[in-house]
């Protein structure tokens, strides 16, 4: 089976053909040596070198841990890649982001208003954890569209916020 | 007069629980534990001889509790409270109380922690004395248009600060008048809800200072000395996270100097046990007093081994009244040490603090390492409290052994479930400012960003590549779909499902 895999923004078109074998596009083969640990670590020793990493995924997104360096991580068949480039026609027109919460916490302050124009970087709102006061900022410029939180609310990691455009 | 302690509640949780009931098993001390409703299997719990439940999730209700603490103390017959450091350990009226009840408190005096534990009342004892202060104002202000005027007065930018602060909690910059007031109000906001207390003060902002502080020991014998300094430059939002002892920037008469200033600011306010005088150290090495940690500093292992003490056991020895039984001209500095903070931040993200379940947790060991830890695989790190997760200290004889062996360790340490600061640490061991001593309190905005954290080396993730495609297409495909196991889940561990498909 035919893969796209781009780690760390590098990319490799690499072909499963047996187990624990593959090829790469000069056509050479390649076998590894790769036993799974614990939590999702593996341990690979490619040729004679020795590697442990960590894979794991957050919001649908996969990372892969090396030396506590975590690395994004994507991996599509032909199938996929496909798909992806079709979304990616859309993508590349942003017209607008949900700002989710980073954290659990408390919104201490709104610092925008519905319908306000936002610098990207601007800090639209002050949420409270951990007895800290964080900022939270707009991804990208544009107007703010939608409010759905309000102060001294608690949020949890992942909630929606508000959204720009 | 010395009265031995047998029995000592540690009024804490966390690694620097742990860390008072390992001294206290070494001393032959019994040890009681409490814990609020989230800690009941929480590693300081498990180590101790007695512990005692305090109810409650947020430490309002459980670990600030005076009135729990001493009930727990009663209830196991303890004759001592260790405070640790945060919750209660800077509270004077707390220390007040454990006295009251007839048990001792590990720490200074009341009064000493008063006059210390205000900034601004510091600064007042201190403004007659040798001890060089930074400029600004000695009385808290809480008018915003008064503040503004004091801080044109003393010059742009300034710091407004927490009046009972410390550990940068209620602490902002101001370069602009025009953000002078969302800063104070940020500040008192801030200050109200850490300490209770929402008096701030203003003082004049030192461009690029080291932070440098030194470690006091005084006896109730009028015994006190210093045991060196701790450079504690490398901070995000003012909170430290590399710290080492010696400085790199030290020459032994400065250090000498500081060192009298350091023990001048303990006696002034008539100072028993360990604390910590801070400075700050700007570009043409002139020092300026900070303030003082009347309490155990998260940071104190790095100038146990460097001076071979145990800065825990000689609180207790205090505490119970013993002469220290040596004098500064006996202290001796040798070696290096380095301590780096792991933190349940993410340092991708503006180092916000990341929460969840720390499935796993692998310590780095061998020669010259140490790792003060209160986590167990499992444990979650929640809101509620202080994300660090642990410390790891590494010494060797000289500061560049002792960088090499941080990196060996750095790289030893795993941990899974949430973002930390192990990557920035590994980061700041391996950049040019750091190794040739030559950074400030700015190393961070002036070195750090985050794509520094990602790999550069392609042969390398080639073959991480290789690897992470052969985990996924036979360890971890589920039907059509590519699945890679969510770190939130580890039930579902890509283990299992391999020895499943080895049957």
């Amino acid at each position: 089976m035919k893969y796209t895999v781009s780690l760390n923004g590098q990319e490799f078109n690499l072909r499963v053909t047996g187990f624990l074998e593959i090829q790469t596009d000069s056509g050479a083969r390649q076998t590894i040596d790769l036993v799974p640990l614990d939590a999702n670590r593996y341990s690979a020793i490619i040729g004679t070198k020795s590697y442990v990493f960590e894979l794991f995924t957050e919001n649908g997104e996969k990372f892969l841990v090396y030396k506590n360096h975590t690395l994004p991580l994507l991996i599509e068949d032909e199938h996929d890649r496909l798909v992806s480039h079709m979304k990616q026609v859309n993508k590349d027109h942003p017209t607008g982001a949900d700002v989710k919460s980073p954290m659990p916490g408390l919104i201490s302050r709104i610092l925008v208003s519905e319908g306000e124009i936002v610098k990207k970087g601007q800090a639209v709102l002050v949420l409270e954890a951990m007895k800290m006061e964080n900022e939270v900022k707009s991804p990208l410029a544009g107007q703010v569209s939608r409010i759905a939180v309000s102060e001294k609310q608690n949020v949890e990691k992942n909630d929606f916020l508000l959204r720009i455009g | 007069m010395i009265r031995k302690i047998k029995k000592i509640l540690v009024a804490n949780r966390g690694e620097i629980a742990v860390r008072i009931i390992r001294t206290c098993k070494e001393l032959g001390i019994e040890t009681v534990a409490v814990f609020s409703e989230t800690d009941r299997t929480a590693l300081h719990v498990r180590m101790a001889d007695e512990a005692v439940a305090l109810g409650g999730i947020k430490s309002a209700e459980s670990y600030l509790s005076s009135e729990k603490l001493l009930a727990a103390a009663k209830r196991t017959n303890a004759d001592a409270i260790h405070p640790g450091y945060g919750f209660l350990s800077e509270n004077a009226t707390f220390a007040e109380k454990v006295q009251n009840a007839g048990l001792v408190f590990i720490g200074p005096d009341p009064e000493s922690i008063r006059l210390m534990g205000d900034k601004t009342t510091a600064r007042k004892l201190l403004s007659g004395s040798r001890v060089p202060l930074a400029p600004g104002t000695t009385d808290s202000v809480s008018d915003v248009n008064e503040a503004k005027k004091i801080a044109a007065g003393i010059g742009f930018p300034v710091l407004v600060k927490a009046s009972a602060g410390g550990g940068g909690k209620g602490m902002r910059i101001v370069h602009d008048p025009a953000d002078f007031e969302q800063a104070m109000t940020a500040s008192q906001n801030e200050a109200q809800n850490a300490f209770g207390d929402s008096r701030v003060y203003i003082e004049k902002y030192l461009e690029g200072p080291r932070h440098i502080e030194f470690q006091i020991l005084a006896d109730s014998h009028g015994e006190v000395v210093h045991l060196f300094e701790r450079e504690c430059s490398i901070q995000r939002r003012h909170q430290k996270v590399v710290e080492e002892a010696p400085s790199s920037v030290l020459t032994p008469a400065l250090r000498e100097e500081m060192g009298l200033a350091a023990t001048e600011v303990a006696r002034s306010c008539k100072y028993k046990g360990a604390g910590t005088v801070e400075f700050l150290l700007d570009r043409h090495n002139r020092f300026y007093f900070l303030e003082m940690n009347t309490r155990l500093q998260v940071e104190h292992p790095v100038t146990e081994l460097i001076t071979g003490l145990d800065l825990v056991r000689e609180q207790i020895r205090i505490a119970e009244g013993e002469p220290l039984g040596f004098s500064q001209s006996d202290l001796k500095p040798y070696g290096h040490a380095i301590e780096c903070r792991v933190y349940a931040e993410d340092p991708m993200n503006q180092f916000l603090p990341d929460t969840g379940k720390v499935h796993l947790h692998r310590i780095p060991s061998g020669p010259g390492i140490r790792v003060d830890s209160g986590i167990v695989d499992g444990m979650e790190v929640s809101v509620h409290f202080d994300p660090m997760i642990s410390k790891l200290i590494t010494w060797d004889v000289n500061r560049e052994r002792a960088i090499a062996r941080m990196r060996r360790a750095l790289e030893e340490y795993s941990v899974s479930g949430v973002q930390t600061t192990l990557p920035f640490c590994q980061f700041v061991m391996n950049h040019p400012a750091f190794i040739s001593g030559k950074f400030d309190t700015h190393f961070i905005s002036d070195f750090f960003r985050p794509d520094l954290l990602m790999l550069s080396d392609s042969a390398l993730i080639s073959s991480l590549a290789t690897g992470a495609l052969n985990a996924v297409h036979w360890y971890e495909r589920e039907s059509d779909a590519l699945k890679v196991q969510s770190r939130s889940t580890p039930e579902f561990s890509s283990a299992g499902v391999w020895k499943i498909r080895r049957k």
